[in-house]
């Protein structure tokens, strides 16, 4: 009689199809990396059911490392995630505490200068437009003196409301 | 973090997973994907909104996962056991058989039988390593899940592997069975 290995699989799995198992495949998978049980391997294979899901099972490793990073990552607080970035980076190079000082330095400059420059032009324009500071202090008071030409002093009858009465 | 994210979140990633989604050697019937999604996010939301302190998350999440994936599985299999096969069925059911039916006849169940008992003495009497070798390549291990199932080194599971049948192919030549190997 001549079997081919398709045959001779069938043939085991469906001698292993009614056994059960009681072996924590999840917990002997996590563990079997640092050394497994061949006892409890071989109680596995002896049970189809728990032989196809652990083959199914081994898997999975890769795809819970990487689901348990992100919902790590979405339930830290953004501050949090700044100060891990930050504590990261320190012991990688000894370089970086340096570089981020003067980073911080010379943005701290920039900042500064920035603010001076926008006050001195500030003072400028409220100066350019001072009418009262525009004007002389000497000369002749006809020409110059647009205070006095602005209409506060009006003659009495054009002013409405002097004229009138209450009877 | 609510169900239909988590679910967005184990898409996002089913891209490690599709060579066993897909495999034709592993053989879990009625065991779907979405099935283990959907009872994975479940048991992981209820921990999340604990807020109890996980020490490691991934291992957490594989541990269900594998919890999961056993009960569906072994439920399935109960199922397909307590379900009545064609054969079960009472006189009164109007079912006949077909005449030229595939199911196995008397003596073709008693041979496989016979084989069956053959081949696991060929296997039972194989050294350790070698046996349970063998019964992991009859059940259709690749070698990575050789490697998963049992910590052995890359080049040990695939030695392993080969030889293991080479071994079970003279035991049962001994035994008045010729096997092909591939």
């Amino acid at each position: 009689m001549k079997l081919t290995e398709k045959q001779l699989s069938q043939l085991f799995q469906n001698s292993t199809q009614d056994n059960v198992c009681d072996v924590a495949i999840g917990d002997y998978l996590s563990k079997s990396e640092h050394g497994a049980c061949l006892e409890q391997a071989e109680a596995i294979l002896n049970d189809r059911t728990a032989a196809q899901s652990a083959a199914l099972i081994s898997h999975f490793k890769n795809w819970s490392e990487h689901v348990a990073n992100n919902i790590q990552t979405q339930h830290i607080p953004l501050t949090a995630r700044v100060i891990a970035f930050c504590q990261n980076l320190v012991p990688r190079s000894g370089m970086v505490m340096p570089a981020m000082a003067a980073v911080f330095a010379l943005t701290a400059v920039v900042f500064l200068a920035a603010q001076k420059f926008t006050s001195v032009d500030q003072v400028n324009g409220m100066a350019n437009n001072d009418v009262i500071k525009s004007l002389p202090f000497e000369g002749h008071q006809d020409q110059n003196d647009r205070l006095s030409r602005g209409g506060f002093d009006s003659p009495p009858e054009t002013d409405q409301l002097f004229n009138s009465n209450f009877s | 973090m609510n169900k239909q994210q988590l679910t967005i979140l184990f898409q996002q990633h089913q891209h490690l997973i599709d060579k066993a989604v897909f495999s034709q050697q592993i053989n879990i019937t009625g065991v779907t994907i979405d099935d283990v999604y959907q009872e994975v996010s479940i048991r992981v939301l209820k921990i999340l909104n604990n807020d109890r302190e996980i020490e490691n998350l991934a291992s957490y999440i594989y541990r269900i996962t594998a919890n999961v994936i056993v009960d569906l599985a072994r439920a399935n299999s109960r199922h397909n056991q307590e379900t009545p096969l064609p054969d079960h069925r009472d006189e009164t059911d109007s079912y006949q058989p077909e005449l030229n039916s595939e199911a196995p006849q008397p003596d073709s169940r008693l041979l496989n039988k016979e084989l069956q008992q053959t081949l696991l003495a060929a296997i039972e009497a194989l050294p350790n390593d070698r046996r349970i070798a063998a019964k992991m390549r009859l059940q259709g291990y690749s070698v990575k899940e050789m490697m998963a199932l049992t910590g052995w080194p890359y080049y040990k599971a695939e030695n392993l592997s080969k030889r293991s049948m080479i071994a079970l192919k003279e035991q049962l030549e001994i035994m008045g069975i010729d096997y092909e190997a591939n």
